[in-house]
């Protein structure tokens, strides 16, 4: 078969199928804004709270003593951390340049659930009332991972009773 | 001249050439955004309504909100399902009292109403269930207050809402 003259070929090559892409595009301008007015950027999440029950209550009057020396508490204030079990402090973590140190505090509490509290599934947060939520609820997520049952408590200063 | 121009160019110059646009290029970009768009869809929508002026701190939490009733605050307001309770929370931060006496009223009052409802209604139960959705700069001292009055009204299944973060 003889080649094409060379006028031939070059019209065959610019002959390309074209895809109808019109009703493909009216289908996604239609979509496209009707799923950004549906769009939910910001999802809202729960943190439950573990609040003390009235076997809680009891438990405060009548303290077992084996159940205070297992358990674990953090306090959180305008100085720092201070991880505590049965009123000694395991560790004092200060602000650093007015921040909370919540990595050290996380590398801290796996330590802890590592060595000391492999079992134990509580703790309980001791809060100053200055302390901004915000850093609560960051405090909550560094210790969910470790001791998923967070409780809320009032920190009671030394002198107030 | 050793070449004359072809006889397309001769063509071309005549008349002009049909348009077509240059849809493809607008197509990718639309896939990806229909894409990522459906990623974030969700079907639910939002359930809580969360004011403006509230900035809800970010967490890792993952669960769900389901809804209830909801107690927004913020360093100058207090609002309970959307509607202005206390203009002013200054006071109520000061106060050495626990108790937040107007919430107090309106929050045993829902309890009252919801519970009147689930005596004669086999669907609805009354949980407790209590959304507090806090700004992020919000002092422990008024949410101590928020928990506390909270529960003295009977709503003891309280979670605090929280945007997710990553």
């Amino acid at each position: 078969m003889p080649g094409y003259r060379p006028s031939k070929r070059r019209r065959k090559e610019t002959s390309d199928v074209e895809l109808t892409l019109i009703p493909v595009m009216s289908l996604l301008v239609v979509l496209v804004p009707m799923l950004l007015q549906t769009a939910v950027f910001e999802q809202v999440a729960a943190v439950e709270l573990n609040l003390p029950s009235v076997d809680t209550a009891t438990f405060l009057e009548q303290p077992d003593p084996a159940e205070i020396k297992a358990s674990l508490s953090l306090a959180v204030t305008n100085e720092g951390f201070q991880l505590i079990s049965d009123e000694d402090v395991l560790k004092r973590l200060p602000l650093a340049d007015g921040k909370f140190q919540f990595e050290k505090l996380a590398a801290e509490l796996k330590g802890l659930k590592e060595k000391r509290f492999a079992h134990q599934q509580a703790i309980i947060l001791l809060i100053e009332d200055e302390v901004v939520y915000d850093d609560i609820i960051h405090t909550m997520d560094e210790c969910r991972p470790y001791f998923p049952g967070v409780s809320l408590a009032d920190r009671i200063v030394p002198g107030e009773e | 001249m050793p070449f004359s121009p072809s006889k397309a160019k001769k063509h071309r110059r005549k008349g002009p050439k049909e348009m077509s646009l240059q849809i493809t290029s607008m197509i990718d970009i639309f896939t990806i955004l229909l894409v990522f768009l459906l990623k974030s869809y969700s079907a639910e929508g939002q359930l809580v309504q969360i004011a403006k002026s509230i900035s809800l701190p970010e967490s890792t939490a993952i669960e769900d909100v389901h809804p209830a009733v909801a107690v927004g605050f913020n360093g100058n307001a207090l609002y309970v399902d959307g509607k202005l309770l206390i203009d002013d929370v200054a006071d109520v931060i000061n106060s050495d009292d626990l108790l937040i006496e107007p919430l107090y009223a309106v929050l045993s009052q829902k309890a009252e109403s919801l519970k009147a409802v689930a005596e004669v209604s086999d669907e609805v139960d009354f949980t407790g269930e209590i959304i507090l959705q806090g700004d992020r700069n919000v002092p422990f001292r008024l949410l101590k207050k928020i928990i506390y009055t909270a529960g003295q009204a009977e709503y003891v299944n309280q979670s605090l809402a929280v945007y997710k973060g990553e």
